[in-house]
């Protein structure tokens, strides 16, 4: 085994650990059911200290893996089994905020939120809010290309992405990408977001901001049936509104929620839609009157409209409460986020439901509507034997079904250790071939995040249950 | 079989070929092939809207789709590109405006090409088919290759379908405009209306006339409102909105260049560009973007080399295509191995 020798010169003894009680809390992240444990943790202080390591990890042949919170949904910052985690929560300065341009540079530590806070001030914000948000960071957003519920108006974390500079795996440095929206030559910057860590690590991020939306139209409305909401949604999408979110919410879902937070939505509702329009107030003052002509017409037995930015509040503290909630109602449970093409979302929710009743596993239902993105949550009990494995069959079942249906197999949280295996269900082997090729194009020796997005040995087994302590904590949500 | 109808035939014109480009509608000549033994691969023969159902807000249509036809299609259904590709009158295509990022005015709302693409069907180098992204709004599986054909000028391969995202079209359409004395005020406005609560799609500026127009989309109702919230005087029709896309403005017997600029960097360029009294230029997507039209090509080289800016020749004559701060990433040839070892596409940028 490679001594840590050289390392050590790089990163003083306080930020480097290889004691195994100081391991441990880096062996899982967001997906709980894997760990691995790492040879080492360090956790630089500056850019420069990352480029050593990742220099020192390229000389020596030792895979390392960039991690910020850890929050991923799909493995993606799961160690590699005696190899080195780099955490980057030190890296944590916007390096430039500036309102004018309206672009923030900040570093890969830096949490999400905390974009949006600092640019507040200014009458701005940074779109993208993985329900994670006050958590994760935005190197672990680009690495993944992570959602939420805004993406159908906004797009992705790629969207909002206009320049990185990163470390290849190589220990070259590179920048793609400029502050000007506009970009001459192939668009290295979108081809790096979404590459689960394989190309190497951003060490810089410039982000486009956006001035929020002015007002806020925001309704809930409940149903008898899942059809009849995802007729309204139809209606919704037809009539040439452009909601900024989408959301429904199944039986099971309002349950857990309404045990957690007492979000007080329409009794007996079967399921509920929340839709939200957004924009200066001129257009507002038309669009709204327009929206509650057309829910008027649609099966709802009960319609909410928020009066006040309390009242919007707490219709949204339903639907964020969700996934923690539903950990209420089971003491574990597998989600994904699967996609379908939306006109198809009431046969896909109906197949849930057939798969969940010849299963027995309850199946709680919560998804963002305008983009067909379902997050089925999928209910067990890991001390009962085999139950994970049952568990697994079904959702993968529901990740064919999603591809069978013209769809993708995850809408935000990434392909990962999660879900390597089914890559083949969604791409032919001369693109899987051309991915591995473009990965081995940054990074030769597989030295980056080895062991995601690709199916083979490298990806370890199933090993535990249970959740996230920053899960339990109320911190983290999966979705 | 010159001119392919189907991806198979593609796929044999690429393997019969040891140095070839594909070219769709032409409408950015200077982006095609440069050297005679280069074969022009013309795919406006490979055409069609595949699939499009208005209610998944995507389509999918052959490279070789005239713009316009998509926008027949589109529009019949209420929605529209927001991207707001360039030359649709001139005959552009799908596949051409992906590989030259080609979008127009309207892109300051929603974005870009990259914003927009979420699939791609591409004949690489080795004659393979490799279908990147997928045909939902919303994918985060695999490299994202659809991003990686946006600007690529056909280095990678050969786009034969493409999938995107769209909008719904606004009901109604208004432009103001100002007049400014200097092009600071008029570049400080432009900035100031688009971090204003009014979202608006377009935001041109005319540095000739230093005038500032822009463009708002919504109900009809509403635009009165926003009008007068937004101030200025009435701009222009929708007209001349697609006179620009089509550069009306431009003499096509000089270069017209595309500059990718912050929007700071928008009036030291303009400074250097009066000492060209021929050039014409415009600036595109709130200072984005920096149009020049110019018989001096190399002062220009020399213009953009100096602000650190890079420039790309669209049209018009100019033995050189790049322009200023040439880009060397060493990656590009590694991929370039990737997707074209054996470099049939090397005579594109």
């Amino acid at each position: 085994m490679t001594s840590l020798e050289g390392l050590r010169d790089i990163i003083p003894p306080d930020r480097l650990f290889v004691d195994p009680a100081q391991l441990k809390s880096f062996e899982s992240d967001g997906l709980t059911a894997f760990k691995a444990t790492p040879r080492a943790v360090v956790l630089p202080e500056t850019s420069d200290e990352v480029v050593a390591v990742v220099r020192w990890c390229a000389r020596e042949r030792i895979p390392f893996v960039a991690r910020g919170s850890g929050t991923s949904l799909s493995g993606g910052s799961l160690p590699v089994e005696d190899g080195i985690v780099i955490g980057l929560n030190r890296l944590n300065r916007i390096i430039d905020l500036d309102p004018e341009e309206r672009i923030a540079v900040v570093e890969p530590g830096v949490i999400n939120a905390h974009v949006t806070q600092a640019a507040t001030p200014h009458g701005l914000h940074y779109a993208p809010d993985p329900s994670s948000q006050i958590i994760c960071t935005i190197g672990g957003n680009v690495a993944f290309n992570s959602g939420g519920a805004h993406c159908l108006k906004y797009g992705m974390t790629s969207n909002h992405v206009l320049a990185i500079k990163a470390v290849l795996a190589t220990g070259e440095v590179v920048t793609f990408g400029s502050r000007s929206r506009d970009h001459l030559g192939p668009d290295l910057t979108g081809l790096f977001c979404g590459s689960e860590g394989l190309f190497g690590i951003a060490l810089e991020i410039t982000l486009n901001l956006l001035p929020p939306a002015e007002e806020f139209h925001t309704v809930l409305v409940g149903y008898r049936s899942l059809e009849a909401a995802g007729e309204a949604v139809s209606a919704i999408i037809d009539s040439g509104l452009l909601p900024g979110a989408l959301e429904i919410m199944d039986a099971l879902a309002i349950e857990a929620a309404e045990a957690a937070v007492q979000c007080n939505y329409p009794p007996g509702a079967a399921a509920v839609l929340i839709v939200e329009l957004e924009g200066p107030r001129e257009k507002l003052t038309v669009e709204r009157v327009q929206l509650d002509e057309l829910l008027s017409a649609t099966h709802a037995f009960e319609t909410r409209v928020a009066a006040s930015a309390a009242e919007r509040l707490s219709i949204w503290r339903g639907r964020k409460s969700a996934f923690s909630a539903v950990g209420r109602l089971s003491p574990d449970f597998i989600v994904q986020d699967g996609v379908v093409p939306r006109s198809r979302l009431g046969e896909a929710l109906r197949r849930i439901q057939e798969m969940s009743q010849e299963t027995g596993i309850r199946v709680a239902n919560v998804f963002h509507a305008g983009d067909g993105n379902l997050h089925p949550l999928i209910l067990y009990n890991g001390h009962e034997n085999g139950a994970l494995e049952r568990a697994e069959a079904l959702a993968a079942r529901i990740l064919r079904m999603c591809i069978e249906m013209g769809g993708s197999l995850t809408g935000e949280h990434g392909i990962g250790v999660e879900k390597s295996a089914y890559l083949p269900d969604m791409f032919d082997a001369p693109t899987i071939t051309c991915f591995k090729d473009v990965r081995h194009a940054f990074d030769p020796n597989e030295i980056s995040n080895p062991g995601k997005m690709f199916p083979g040995p490298e990806a370890p087994a199933l090993q535990h249950s249970g959740a996230h302590p920053l899960e339990k904590a109320g911190i983290i949500s999966r979705e | 079989m010159n001119n392919p109808t189907t991806e198979s035939e593609v796929i044999e014109v690429v393997r019969a070929h040891a140095r070839l480009l594909p070219v769709g509608g032409g409408t950015k000549p200077q982006l095609g092939p440069i050297h005679e033994n280069t074969h022009r691969l013309d795919l406006r023969r490979l055409t069609g809207i595949t699939e499009y159902q208005s209610s998944e807000y995507t389509f999918t249509a052959r490279a070789g789709t005239p713009l316009q036809e998509i926008h027949e299609t589109l529009g019949g259904k209420g929605q529209y590109l927001p991207f707001d590709p360039l030359w649709p009158e001139a005959g552009a295509t799908l596949g051409g405006t992906v590989a030259a990022n080609a979008a127009g005015p309207g892109r300051l709302r929603f974005g870009g090409l990259r914003d927009f693409i979420i699939g791609v069907r591409l004949v690489d180098g080795r004659g393979q088919v490799i279908r990147g992204g997928g045909k939902v709004v919303k994918n985060a599986a695999g490299f994202d290759l659809p991003k990686l054909m946006v600007g690529s000028l056909g280095r990678w391969g050969v786009m034969t379908e493409i999938c995107c995202k769209v909008f719904p079209k606004p009901i109604a359409w208004s432009s103001r405009e100002w007049v400014f004395s200097d092009h600071e005020s008029a570049l400080a406005k432009a900035l100031e209306l688009s971090r204003s609560r009014f979202e608006p799609d377009a935001i041109e500026y005319l540095p000739a006339e230093c005038r500032l127009v822009l463009r708002m989309g919504g109900p009809a109702e509403s635009l009165p409102a926003l009008n007068n919230a937004v101030g200025g005087e009435n701009g222009p029709d929708d007209t001349w909105w697609r006179q620009r896309k089509e550069f009306i403005w431009a003499n096509d017997s000089k270069a017209l260049i595309r500059i990718a600029t912050s929007p700071r960097q928008v009036v030291p360029l303009l400074n250097a560009l009066a000492a060209d009294s021929d050039a014409r230029t415009q600036v595109s997507a709130a200072g984005n973007t920096v149009w020049v039209n110019t018989g001096e090509v190399s002062q220009l080289d020399e213009i953009l080399g100096s602000l650190q800016l890079t420039g790309l020749v669209h049209r018009g004559p100019s033995t050189a295509l790049w322009l200023g701060l040439k880009s060397d990433q060493k990656i590009d040839a590694a991929l370039q191995a990737v997707f074209d070892p054996e470099h049939r596409f090397s005579d594109a940028g």
